[in-house]
């Protein structure tokens, strides 16, 4: 490429990157704000006296957080739920799409699977199905209520399948003539060449699951259990609902014992999109590859 | 081929065995050692925290009601924050707690009229009966459906009032004001606090939105809580007002909040505000006057002595303030009853032995043996009598006390609950400023409140009340917001007519026709 010297070429670039600089500290500067009130005395926060830096540093938040218990464990309930979700997930997308990609004359029924899939993107049961469904398995109280009601995603599924029906039948063909079956060619042949795809949608459902709360406040009843966001949501939820009944003419939450400071509200929001941010940048470059599946042919 | 038919029908097996195991349905009954019968209830209740239940299945108040009265309980414990959205699903899947505690009268009266919830023959408590003594009749009345039937036990309220003005008495006696009695002396005191700190904010609220101008409200005989009830009955004329958002008063309340805004002396965040900027506000200096709990002074002061300020002083005023002063002063006086307690299912109704070994438990809750054990616990275990009143016993503690030690609610599971506090305990909790404040109310002349009426809604009336005020809500919510901020001038005859003719265009004449029906018809009957 040859680099343009021209004036109009620079301005250009000077305005370029003032906007990505502006973009940058949008971006940031809610994540440096939460961290540094996490670890800002809640009468400076109160004060209005924090605004970037962290003002009367300490780490009280912190240690409250380590010594209660809940945080920690539902942190740990987190990753537990995530990681399980998104190998499960994985495993029954990539199973159910591979056969997808195939041709019409080795997978009987492909047109109706193929359609049935479609179909759940269009149209859902809704909560009391759900719910009746999830009961019904025994699934309550445990992680798999969690888990296998949502272990597919239709749209995760579709970017699956087209991943698959990119990768020439040639290789499948060179593979059955040396003697493998099909278990044989998607283990050893199809889900290596599928890493981009997997990364990124690996990527999704980590993601979805890291964010999922509602399904944990709906299935699960002991709080040992409980992920993170289901916590999060409770700390946030607190102030308002402490506003709602008193409207009510209930005080029980009106008095400060029953709310949380705000130093330990932004310390678990902190500590919850740690993870994400721990992680995102490893797979980065599966990610942008991801992306584009299916989004091109030919 | 032989394996893939062993994996296939292992993966059928899997799938079948959890579905089969969730078939059976729990043991509702059982004998104990002694052959004597235990019913066991699901518990459905919300938590606020950690430390406020029963820990596990075995805890002291467990074994307790257990032995003396042959009833155990599955606890259900949610978050409060998730309570309503997971008791819904549970009664509209079928799946019915047998006791709910967690709900306000406004779900339990949803739940009845859904055939969810048992009615309660309430003549079977003779002792939660007798917590109301002559307003026994009032308190079913208000708290029973259109059906006439009781679908939840309410719980006594213990405080009579406890809204007030809270203001800044430093600054009042710095500047030598004391705190107004009228409307226009209002005006005046704030008028000379903004004289003195003309950057600052005068009147603000900490966060309770709309309710914070409650205060406003009752200073032009509006009640404290229209923008639930919608309708009143001025106590000294006894005229009904069928939307009292729409009165004369309203427009004259709103006149004055408008005034307030203009000249900068209250909040322009008022209606927005959260707690957290309240404090803020505090700490900055940014709030001398708010409406509010009178046991709430210490928390505002501890908030204002901060950055260098000590001398701040929130107190409670022990006047409300009038637009009538001629006709009277208006202030909150809480309900005959608090509306939560406990409900129970349809399902537990349709089996009369449980249900009623169930009641007995709840009505020796009310007796005074009952509220000693739901405030204290066990006498010789977490509390000791001295000179005849309950003290808790080393190593045990209430909310307030020091947490190194036994919780009582958590081992004896007192939220299970407590129809009335102990009055020592009561008074532990809340001080003796509820009681002061209700004397200093009672030194004035001509304080009046607004008194709760039992409107009797038939089914059909109550679906059209909900509908009308669904749209009425929305849009004077609106109109709330425009006259406060000045966007309509409510002094203005053409702005306020606007404003009536929205309200008109969903269903403003017809929800007057539907509530001064009610209100008449259920007159009759009651008289």
């Amino acid at each position: 490429m040859v680099q343009d010297k021209s004036i109009s070429s620079k301005i250009l670039d000077v305005i370029i990157y003032v906007s990505l600089i502006l973009l940058l500290i949008v971006t940031l500067y809610p994540i440096i704000y939460i961290f540094s009130v996490s670890v800002s005395s809640t009468t400076a926060y109160e004060s209005g006296r924090v605004f970037f830096l962290p003002v009367e540093f300490n780490i009280e938040a912190y240690k409250v957080i380590m010594k209660a218990g809940t945080i920690p464990r539902s942190f740990v309930n987190s990753v537990i739920y995530t990681v399980v979700y998104t190998v499960v997930s994985l495993f029954m997308t990539t199973t159910m799409a591979y056969p997808l990609s195939r041709s019409k004359d080795r997978v009987a029924f492909k047109g109706f699977f193929s359609k049935l899939v479609i179909f759940t993107m269009f149209f859902n049961a809704g909560i009391i199905p759900n719910y009746l469904v999830v009961k019904g398995l025994g699934l309550m109280d445990s992680m798999w209520a969690l888990i296998l009601p949502t272990a597919i995603s239709t749209y995760n599924l579709v970017v699956m399948r087209s991943f698959f029906e990119g990768i020439p039948i040639d290789l499948e063909e060179a593979a059955f003539i040396d003697g493998a079956n099909e278990i044989t060619i998607f283990w050893k042949i199809m889900l290596p060449l599928s890493k981009a795809a997997l990364a990124t949608v690996g990527l999704f459902y980590g993601v979805s699951m890291w964010n999922q709360w509602f399904n944990a406040m709906l299935y699960l009843q002991s709080d040992t259990k409980f992920p993170l966001q289901l916590i999060i949501r409770q700390i946030i939820m607190q102030n308002q609902m402490a506003a709602e009944l008193a409207a009510m003419g209930d005080t029980s939450m009106i008095t400060d014992q029953t709310t949380n400071s705000v130093s330990l509200k932004y310390a678990t929001l902190f500590l919850s999109i740690l993870p994400m941010l721990a992680v995102y940048p490893f797979i980065q470059k599966y990610f942008v590859k991801g992306v584009m599946v299916g989004s091109v042919k030919g | 081929m032989r394996l893939n038919k062993v994996i296939a029908l292992s993966l059928t097996a899997a799938m079948a065995v959890p579905m089969l195991s969730a078939c059976g349905k729990p043991k509702t009954s059982t004998v104990d050692e002694n052959g004597n019968k235990i019913y066991s209830y699901t518990l459905n209740m919300y938590t606020q925290d950690d430390n406020e239940y029963p820990a596990q299945e075995d805890t002291l108040f467990n074994n307790y009601i257990r032995d003396k009265f042959g009833v155990r309980f599955d606890y259900d414990r949610i978050p409060r924050t998730d309570w309503e959205t997971k008791t819904n699903t549970y009664f509209a899947t079928g799946d019915s707690p047998d006791v709910t505690i967690g709900g306000k009268e406004m779900n339990y009266k949803a739940w009845g009229n859904e055939g969810y919830l048992a009615p309660i023959d309430y003549t079977k408590l003779p002792n939660w009966c007798a917590l109301w003594g002559d307003n026994l009749d009032k308190v079913v009345s208000l708290a029973s459906n259109s059906d006439g039937n009781l679908y939840y036990l309410p719980t006594v309220r213990q405080e009579k009032v406890q809204m007030c003005w809270l203001y800044r008495k430093d600054i009042f006696d710095a500047l030598n004001i004391t705190f107004p009695k009228t409307a226009d002396e209002f005006v005046e005191a704030c008028k000379k606090i903004k004289e003195k700190y003309p950057d600052n904010i005068v009147v603000s609220s900490n966060g309770q939105k709309k309710s914070s101008l409650t205060g406003f409200f009752q200073m032009f005989w509006i009640p404290e809580l229209i923008l639930q009830t919608q309708s009143c009955i001025d106590p000294v004329t006894n005229e009904f007002v069928p939307y009292a958002m729409a009165s004369d008063n309203a427009r004259e309340m709103y006149k004055f909040v408008n005034s307030l805004y203009k000249e900068g002396l209250i909040d322009k965040e008022i209606l927005s505000i959260e707690k957290d900027n309240f404090y803020t506000r505090c700490a900055q200096n940014n709030a001398f006057v708010t409406y509010n709990y009178v046991y709430n002074t210490d928390t505002f002061n501890n908030k204002t002595n901060v950055n260098g300020n000590t001398g701040a002083n929130w107190s409670w005023a022990g006047n409300m303030v009038t637009a009538y002063p001629d006709k009277g002063t208006i202030y909150k006086k809480d309900p005959l009853y608090s509306n939560w307690g406990p409900a129970f299912s349809a399902e537990l109704g349709d089996d009369p032995e449980r249900f009623d070994a169930l009641l007995k438990y709840y009505d020796w809750c009310a007796t005074d043996e009952g509220q000693l054990f739901t405030s204290y616990g066990v006498e010789g275990e977490s509390y000791n009598m001295v000179e005849g009143q309950p003290e808790v016993a080393d190593g045990w503690y209430h909310e307030k006390d020091s947490p190194d030690g036994k919780k009582i609610n958590r081992e004896y599971g007192t939220l299970t609950y407590t129809f009335i506090k102990h009055p020592k305990l009561f008074k532990e909790l809340r001080g003796n400023q509820i009681d002061e404040l209700y004397d200093a109310y009672m030194a004035n002349d001509k304080y009046y409140y607004f008194d709760e009426f039992p409107m009797r809604y038939t089914e059909e009336e109550e679906k059209r009340y909900t509908d009308l005020e669904t749209a009425l809500n929305a849009k004077r919510d609106e109109y709330m917001a425009r006259f406060f901020m000045g966007e309509s001038d409510p002094a203005n005859d053409a702005d306020w007519e606007v404003y009536l003719s929205d309200l008109r265009k969903v269903g403003l004449d017809e929800f007057v026709e539907l509530q001064t029906t009610v209100y008449e018809r259920t007159k009759a009957e009651v008289q």
